[in-house]
C-alpha cells in the first residue's frame, strides 16, 4: 500500500525536490532497519496531497491553509467597479456585517425526537376534544347502549305531504282529482301547467311569449296576495284588525250603494243573505249591540226601515234578559234596582246586605248623573269605595249619605293625588264646575261631603299628631340639640311634601269652601283658620296616606336611637382587615387568651409519647432470696438487677414540634372506614346524602325505588354496540370559532372515513367477485 | 248525634285490572321504620348471596381445533359468527348459536399469528409465521372461500394484524410496524423505533388513525398512521402481552402485563397509569374491552378469565373451569352479553358477561 501511494505521489508531483527525496530514502532505510528484527511493523498508509498554491479544480485544497482560502472580496471585487447589481451589493454588505456561521444540522436521532414530540402533542390536543363527551358519559345516571342519536329535525308539512301515499279508495279519488287535471301545477319546480304548456306550444312564438308573461304575472300576483294574507293573519294587534274590520264594513257599504244603482239582482241577493244573517242572529240569543251582525244592520238600515227597528228590538230583548238576571241577583236586597245599568248592577252585587245605603238608589243615581261624563272605571270606583266604606266604619250609619259624598270626594282626592292621570284631573274639574251649577239636593250632598271631609281631616290630624308625639318623644330622648317638636315636624314635612301638590290641594279646598261658603252649618272662617293652621299637618298626613313607602323610610326612632357601644365594637373588625398580619395575630391571641392551645397541645403530645413508649418490666419478686415477714421491701439493687429495660423508640414526630404522628395502626377503625364513594365525588355532603336514606322498596314509593336502583348501563340482547362515533362530539361543541374549526375537521374526517369505507367496499366486492367467478 | 263514617277512595286500594300489582298502602314515615339500615344490609347480603347462587356463567365450548387457539376475531355485523385461528395454521368459522364449526381452512404453514375482520364484514385477514398476510372472503352464512383473495408476502414474520375501523388500511407488526392497504403489495408506511420486535398492535376504534403496540423491550408504543414517526414510547417493568383500546373513550387503553397486572393508561398522560388492575396470579395474556367501555375481560396464564370494571383496581368476577388451560385469547361480544375465550387446550369457550343474568339459553 505504502509503495503504491508513493508511486502515485511520485507520478502526481511534477517538481521533484531533492530534500524530499532524501527524506524518503531516509525513511526507507529506517524501515528496513526496523524490519530486520523479525517484527513486521504495521506501517500506516499515508496520503499526502501536494499543494502548489494554486486554486485548481483538479486538486484538493486544505482548509487550514490560510493562503489558499478564498475570500469574499476576491470573488466580488469586480462588483466595485460596476454600477450595476445594487441590491446584490447591499445584500453582500449585510452579510459581511453579520458574519454568522450556519448552525450545524441536528443529528438524526435528535430530529426524530423533536418530530415525535410535536406529533404527540398535536395528537393529544386533538384527542382532548373527546374530553367533555367522555366526562358526560362517565357521570351519566344511566347510559343506554347503543347510544341513541336522536333526530331533532322538525318535519315540515311539505315533507309530510311528500311522504303521503294515497291508499284508501277515497284518498285515491281525491288524489286523482287533485293531480289528474292538466290545469293543476303538478310539480313545484315547473311554472306552467300541462294545459298551458300545450296552449303555448300551439301559438306562434311572439304571442306565446306575451301570453306566458301574462300568466307569470298572474301567478306572481296570486302568490303575493297569498303571502300578504298569511302575513296579515299573523298580526296580533287588535287595533289593526279593528281597523281592518271597519274598512271592510265601509267597503260593503259602498258596494251596496253601487249595487243598488247598477246591479239590482246581486243587490237582492245581498239582501236575502242579510235576512239569513238576521235569522241566525236571532237564533244565537246574543242580541248585543257590538256584534258583526248589528254593525252590518246599521248599513242595511239605510235601505230598509225595518232594519233599524229590528236592531232596536234586539237591544231591547237583550236588555230584558240581562235585567232579569240582575233582578234575581239583587232580589234579596228588596230594592228596585231594576232600572240600573248592568255596570251598576255588577257593582251592587258586591255590596253587603247590611249596607243601608244600597237601599237608596236615588242618591246613587243622582251621583251617577253628577259624574255622568266620567268614564265607567270611575263608576266602578264608586262601587269600590262603597265597599271600603262599609268595612271601615259602620258607626256612621245614620249619616250614610254624607259618607257616600265624602267617599266620592276622597276618591276624587286620590285621583287628584295621582299626578300622572291628567285626564281624571280634568274630569274632576268638570265635576266641580257642575257641582257649582247644581241645585239644592246636590248642594246638600256637597255640604255633607264637606262635613265628612273636615271630620276626616280632623281624624287624620289626630292620628298624625299621635305619631308625631311618639316620634318627638324618641327624638327628645336621644337628640342633644334639643329641637322643638314643631321644628322636627316641620323639617319632616319639608322632607316629604311637594310644593305644587300642596298648592293644588289648597286650591281645591278653597274652591270647595267658596262654593259652600254660605250653606255650611259651622262657621267657616274658624274652620278656615284651623285649616290654615294645620294644613301642613294635613298635607303631610295625606301624603303619608298616599305614599306609605316614604313614611316607612323616615322613621326617626330608627334614625336616632343607635347604640354607641355597638357601633364601637362593630367598627373594629373593619379596621383589622386593613392592618397587617401582626395585628391579626395579636387579635387571635387575644381572642383565645383564655384557652392556652399551645400548652394543651404540648401536654397532649407528651401524653402520646409516654403512652407510645414501652415500659420497663420489673421481674423482681418480693421475698425471693430474703427473709419473709411484715414490712417486706425489695432492695434497690435487686430491683435494678431484675428490671428489663425497655428499648427507646424513636418517634417520627420527635423533631416536629407541631404534629403528633400516630404510628400505631388502629384496626378497629378500619371497619368503619368508607370503601366506596359516589363517583364524581366533590364533598362529604354528597357521600352523606348517598347513605342517609334507605333505598329499599319498603321505605320508598315504587317510582322512587325504581329510580334509585336503575342500572347504570343498559344494553339489549342482540344489538351490536359500535364504538363511539365522531358525531358524538358535535353536540358538545359550542359556537365559538375554535369549536367550529374542530367540527369542520371532524366532518372532513368523517367524510374521509366514509369515502374510505365505500372505496374499501367496492374493492372487496370487486375482488371477491373475481375470485368467485374463477371458482 | 253525629256518626263518623270511614270513607275511602277505592282508587287507593283497588287494582285497575286483574294483571295489575296489588296496591299496598305504606307509611313511609322514617320514625315508623327503625332498624332500616340493618334490614337493608341483610337484604343486600341475601341478594348478593343469591346472585352467587345463580351464577352460572359457562354456556358452552366450541370443540374442533387440533391445536391451541391463538387468536379470535368477532364478525363486525353478525353476533353469531366467530373466526378463530390456531397454532397449527388452521382457521375456523363458528356459528355461536348452534355452537358448531361452519367452515375451516388451512390458512398458514405454522401458527396463525394474527386474525382480524375487515370492518365491512365481507372478509378477514390473517397473518402467520410463514411471513404472509392473507385476506379471506367470507359470505353471509360464514363460509370461507378456500382461496385467499389477496396474499401479501413480507420479509419478516408477522406477529399480529389489526384493521383500522375508519380507513381502508391495516397494520401488521413484527420487526417493524407496517401500514398496508389491501390493494398494494408493499406497505404504505413502516415504523421502526429501536431494534425490538413489536408483538401486539391495535387500532384506536374512535380515532382510527392512531394505533398502539407492545414491544418485547417492555415498552408500549404509540403511532399515528398519518405521520412518519412513532409518537411515544412507555417502558414498563415487564413486558406487556396485549393491548385494548376503550371503544367509548378515545384516549384510554389497557395493557395486559407479564407482572400479573393490567394497566390502564390515558394516552395524553403516559407518565402514570390511571389504574392498576390486580388480581391475576400469573402473567396476563390478553385483554378486551366490553363494547360499552365500562368493563374489560382479561385472560391469563393462571387459567382464568377475569372481568374488571375499567375504573376499579380489582376484578368483579373470575371465570375458570377444571379443564381450561392457559387462556391465550379473550373477546367480549359486541352486544355486551357474552365472553369468548380461546385457550391452549384447543377449546373456545362461551361465557356470560354477567354470571347470574337470565338469558334464556
Amino acid at each position: 500500500m505504502a509503495l503504491e501511494s508513493d508511486q502515485w505521489e511520485s507520478l502526481a508531483a511534477e517538481s521533484d525536490e531533492e530534500d524530499l527525496a532524501d527524506d524518503r530514502k531516509h525513511n526507507q532505510l529506517l524501515d528496513a532497519i526496523s524490519a530486520l528484527d523479525g517484527k513486521k511493523k504495521n506501517s500506516l498508509s499515508q496520503r499526502t496531497v501536494i499543494n502548489s498554491g494554486k486554486i485548481s479544480e483538479f486538486q484538493f485544497s486544505s482548509v487550514a491553509d490560510a493562503v489558499t482560502k478564498v475570500k469574499l472580496h476576491e470573488l466580488v471585487g469586480s462588483l466595485k467597479e460596476t454600477t450595476e447589481h445594487g441590491t446584490l451589493k447591499q445584500q453582500l454588505s449585510v452579510i459581511q456585517k453579520h458574519k454568522q456561521t450556519v448552525s450545524t444540522p441536528l443529528p438524526k436521532h435528535e430530529k426524530a425526537k423533536i418530530s415525535r414530540t410535536t406529533a404527540y402533542e398535536a395528537t393529544t390536543h386533538d384527542l382532548s376534544k373527546w374530553e367533555p363527551t367522555v366526562k358526560e358519559n362517565r357521570k351519566a345516571e344511566q347510559l343506554q347502549f347503543p347510544l341513541h342519536k336522536q333526530d331533532f329535525s322538525v318535519v315540515t308539512t311539505d315533507q309530510l305531504v311528500q311522504r303521503f301515499q294515497p291508499r284508501t279508495p277515497l284518498e285515491m279519488a281525491v288524489a286523482a282529482l287533485l293531480h289528474g287535471s292538466e290545469n293543476v301545477v303538478q310539480d313545484n319546480s315547473k311554472e306552467l301547467t300541462l294545459a298551458e304548456q300545450r296552449a303555448l306550444a300551439a301559438m306562434d312564438i311572439q304571442k306565446a311569449k306575451e301570453r306566458r308573461m301574462e300568466l307569470m304575472k298572474h301567478r306572481a300576483l296570486l302568490s303575493y296576495k297569498e303571502l300578504k294574507a298569511k302575513r296579515q293573519k299573523k298580526i296580533k294587534s287588535k287595533r289593526f284588525h279593528r281597523i281592518l274590520k271597519k274598512e271592510k264594513l265601509k267597503d260593503e257599504k259602498r258596494l251596496l250603494e253601487t249595487l243598488q244603482k247598477e246591479d239590482p239582482e246581486s243587490f237582492l241577493e245581498k239582501i236575502t243573505q242579510w235576512e239569513k244573517d238576521r235569522v241566525q242572529e236571532r237564533m244565537s240569543l246574543r242580541h248585543r249591540g257590538g256584534t258583526k251582525f248589528a254593525k252590518r244592520q246599521m248599513i242595511y238600515a239605510k235601505f230598509d226601515e225595518k232594519a233599524r227597528q229590528e236592531v232596536q228590538d234586539m237591544l231591547q230583548k237583550s236588555r230584558e234578559i240581562t235585567q232579569k238576571l240582575a233582578a234575581t241577583e239583587s232580589s234579596d236586597e228588596e230594592s228596585d234596582s231594576g232600572d240600573l245599568e248592568p255596570q251598576q248592577a255588577g257593582g251592587s252585587a258586591f255590596v253587603d246586605s247590611r249596607n243601608p245605603w244600597m237601599s237608596r238608589p236615588n242618591v246613587l243615581i243622582k251621583l251617577k248623573q253628577g259624574i255622568g261624563h266620567l268614564e265607567e272605571n270611575n263608576a266602578e270606583n264608586v262601587g269600590h269605595s262603597l265597599i271600603v266604606d262599609d268595612v271601615m266604619d259602620n258607626k256612621n250609619d245614620d249619616k250614610g249619605m254624607s259618607i257616600i259624598g265624602g267617599n266620592t270626594s276622597t276618591d276624587l282626592q286620590h285621583q287628584k293625588n295621582d299626578d300622572s292621570d291628567d285626564d281624571s284631573d280634568n274630569a274632576i274639574d268638570g265635576i266641580f264646575d257642575k257641582l257649582k251649577e247644581s241645585k239644592e239636593p246636590e248642594t246638600e250632598v256637597k255640604t255633607n261631603r264637606k262635613q265628612i271631609r273636615l271630620k276626616q281631616v280632623r281624624k287624620r290630624k289626630k292620628s298624625h299628631k299621635s305619631d308625631e308625639k311618639l316620634a318627638a318623644e324618641a327624638v327628645v330622648k336621644t337628640s342633644e340639640s334639643g329641637k322643638s317638636e314643631e321644628g322636627m315636624v316641620d323639617s319632616d314635612d319639608s322632607l316629604c311634601e311637594e310644593p305644587s301638590k300642596k298648592r293644588s290641594l289648597e286650591d281645591m279646598d278653597a274652591l270647595i269652601n267658596e262654593a259652600l261658603g254660605q250653606s255650611t252649618n259651622e262657621p267657616a272662617p274658624k274652620k278656615k283658620q284651623r285649616k290654615r293652621h294645620k294644613t301642613k299637618h294635613f298635607q303631610s298626613g295625606n301624603h303619608q296616606q298616599s305614599k306609605p313607602k316614604a313614611d316607612t323610610n323616615i322613621d326617626p326612632k330608627k334614625l336616632f336611637t343607635v347604640d354607641v357601644n355597638l357601633r364601637q365594637s362593630s367598627s373594629k373588625p373593619d379596621v383589622v382587615v386593613n392592618e397587617e398580619d401582626d395585628d391579626q395575630l395579636v387579635n387571635i391571641a387575644e381572642a383565645f387568651a383564655s384557652d392556652d392551645v399551645i400548652e394543651e397541645f404540648a401536654a397532649e403530645k407528651s401524653d402520646a409519647v409516654r403512652s407510645g413508649q414501652p415500659q420497663d418490666i420489673c421481674l423482681a419478686l418480693p421475698g425471693w432470696g430474703d427473709w419473709g415477714g411484715a414490712g417486706l421491701s425489695i432492695s434497690k439493687r435487686k430491683k435494678k438487677r431484675f428490671t428489663i429495660k425497655a428499648p427507646v423508640v424513636q418517634r417520627k414526630d420527635q423533631f416536629l414540634g407541631h404534629v403528633i404522628i400516630n404510628e400505631k395502626k388502629n384496626d378497629a377503625l378500619k371497619k368503619h372506614q368508607v370503601e366506596t364513594i359516589p363517583f364524581p365525588y366533590c364533598n362529604t355532603d354528597q357521600f352523606e346524602k348517598s347513605i342517609r336514606a334507605p333505598i329499599g322498596r319498603t321505605w320508598n314509593p315504587a317510582g322512587v325505588f325504581k329510580q334509585l336502583v336503575k342500572p347504570k348501563v343498559v344494553t339489549h340482547l342482540g344489538k351490536i354496540i359500535t364504538p363511539m362515533d365522531q358525531s358524538a362530539i358535535s353536540k358538545h361543541e359550542t359556537g365559538d370559532a375554535e369549536g367550529k374549526t374542530e367540527s369542520e375537521e371532524t366532518e372532513s374526517k368523517q367524510s374521509n372515513r366514509k369515502t374510505g369505507k365505500s372505496r374499501m367496499k367496492t374493492n372487496k366486492k370487486h375482488k371477491g367477485q373475481g375470485k368467485y367467478s374463477k371458482k | 248525634m253525629k256518626v263518623k263514617v270511614l270513607s275511602r277512595n277505592p282508587d287507593n286500594y283497588l287494582r285497575e285490572t286483574k294483571r295489575d300489582i296489588h296496591k299496598v298502602p305504606r307509611n313511609y314515615d322514617p320514625t315508623l321504620h327503625p332498624f332500616e339500615a340493618p334490614r337493608e344490609y341483610i337484604r343486600a347480603l341475601n341478594a348478593t348471596k343469591l346472585e352467587r347462587v345463580f351464577a352460572k356463567p359457562f354456556i358452552g365450548s366450541l370443540d374442533g381445533h387440533r391445536d391451541g387457539v391463538n387468536c379470535l376475531a368477532k364478525h363486525p355485523h353478525q353476533l353469531s359468527t366467530l373466526v378463530s385461528g390456531s397454532y397449527d395454521g388452521e382457521v375456523k368459522v363458528w356459528d355461536l348459536t348452534r355452537r358448531e364449526c361452519i367452515s375451516s381452512i388451512q390458512a398458514h404453514d405454522g401458527f396463525v399469528q394474527g386474525l382480524c375482520a375487515v370492518p365491512d364484514g365481507s372478509s378477514f385477514l390473517t397473518c402467520g409465521t410463514d411471513k404472509t398476510v392473507k385476506q379471506w372472503s367470507i359470505n353471509e352464512e360464514g363460509r370461507i372461500n378456500p382461496e385467499p383473495v389477496v396474499t401479501l408476502l413480507g420479509k419478516t414474520v408477522f406477529q399480529q394484524i389489526d384493521h383500522s375501523l375508519g380507513h381502508n388500511s391495516f397494520a401488521t407488526c413484527g420487526e417493524q410496524v407496517d401500514i398496508w392497504e389491501v390493494d398494494r403489495a408493499e406497505p404504505v408506511r413502516s415504523f421502526t423505533w429501536g431494534v425490538d420486535t413489536v408483538h401486539a398492535i391495535k387500532f384506536n376504534p374512535i380515532e382510527t388513525h392512531i394505533l398502539a403496540g407492545c414491544a418485547v423491550d417492555r415498552s408500549i408504543l404509540l403511532y399515528d398512521m398519518r405521520g412518519s414517526a412513532p409518537l411515544r414510547k412507555v417502558i414498563l417493568k415487564l413486558k406487556s402481552n396485549a393491548l385494548a383500546w376503550n371503544p367509548m373513550e378515545a384516549f384510554i387503553f389497557t395493557v395486559a402485563n407479564e407482572d400479573y397486572n393490567l394497566y390502564t393508561f390515558d394516552m395524553r398522560k403516559l407518565s402514570m397509569p390511571l389504574n392498576i388492575h390486580k388480581d391475576h396470579i400469573s402473567a396476563v395474556l390478553d385483554v378486551d374491552y366490553s363494547p360499552t367501555g365500562k368493563e374489560f375481560v382479561s385472560g391469563s396464564f393462571d387459567k382464568t378469565l377475569r372481568i374488571f370494571p375499567y375504573d376499579k383496581g380489582h376484578s368483579r368476577e373470575v371465570y375458570h373451569t377444571k379443564r381450561m388451560q392457559r387462556v391465550s385469547v379473550v373477546k367480549w361480544s359486541l352486544d355486551n352479553k357474552y365472553l369468548l375465550s380461546g385457550s391452549m387446550e384447543m377449546n373456545i369457550r362461551v361465557w356470560k358477561a354477567r354470571a347470574s343474568e337470565k338469558l334464556g339459553i
